[in-house]
């Protein structure tokens, strides 16, 4: 299973304050805060943790169709970071999830996956925020077609045979993030 | 505190962190923040606080999991006063 995070950094500049008292502590670990608060850039560190948790969350989500807000239980490990990347782990009870995340100036933009490793076959598609995003999709990814299920969940389907794909769709301020498996669904 | 009293206090917390205003003026016991009133999960933790300050109680993390809808929040808040009145 896939999911996705997008965080548009000028939206969450605006949109949250990470420094007001208490914040840190009701969704980081000791060690996530840690981390943060030793950062070269904090600002950067919070939302790049905090993107693996939610969409970690969302594949938990997926999986179980269960709902809740515990940040603090999906307990994110940083196994590589600098200026451009950074690739952790993100533990959920026995649930393991691997992320990969792409920092620019303006987001940062999460991938996660429960496979054992990344498939080459994820594709990423992303553009400019716009409400009629899934038309625009199927606009230009000519041979697949995004929608909404009779669970208003998006699916992903392959034209040619009609086979389901794995996506994961993610959407704050400026930025949305189609991310789908070029391998269909077994 | 009654029940519409506590959703009255939840509706001049949420304001600042949602742009659905129909959905707020509507506000009920089945409202849930992310569906309905398409709060950002990040906003989520700030009416957590926010809570903590006006109700001047201490939310756990367990409670905290439960926190989507103003039903689950309310419980929250109830469990929570009567913990600190007994």
């Amino acid at each position: 299973m896939l999911g996705n995070d997008i965080v548009d950094l000028n939206l969450a500049k605006i949109q949250s304050n990470w420094r007001r008292k208490n914040y840190l502590s009701k969704i980081f670990t000791e060690d996530e805060q840690q981390l943060i608060l030793s950062a070269e850039n904090p600002d950067v560190l919070v939302w790049v943790l905090w993107s693996m948790k939610e969409s970690a969350y969302k594949i938990y989500n997926r999986k179980t169709n269960e709902r809740l807000f515990n940040p603090l239980a999906f307990q994110c490990i940083i196994l590589v970071l600098n200026n451009n990347v950074a690739k952790g782990l993100v533990k959920y009870n026995t649930l393991k999830i691997l992320t990969s995340s792409e920092l620019k100036p303006g987001f940062i933009h999460t991938i996660a996956t429960d496979g054992i490793l990344f498939s080459k076959k994820i594709k990423i598609w992303s553009n400019q925020y716009h409400l009629n995003y899934p038309a625009i999709f199927n606009e230009q990814i000519t041979d697949y077609h995004i929608y909404k299920n009779i669970h208003n969940l998006p699916e992903v389907k392959n034209f040619h045979n009609n086979l389901l794909h794995d996506v994961s769709v993610s959407h704050h301020g400026n930025y949305v993030c189609i991310v789908f498996n070029d391998e269909p669904v077994h | 505190m009654t029940e519409q009293h506590i959703i009255e206090e939840l509706a001049t917390i949420i304001t600042p962190y949602t742009e659905e205003k129909s959905a707020l003026e509507n506000i009920g016991a089945h409202t849930d923040f992310i569906k309905d009133l398409k709060i950002n999960s990040a906003n989520l933790v700030d009416i957590v606080l926010d809570i903590e300050e006006k109700f001047n109680i201490t939310i756990d993390n367990d409670s905290m999991s439960k926190m989507l809808t103003v039903k689950a929040t309310i419980d929250v808040i109830e469990s929570k006063l009567q913990e600190n009145a007994g």
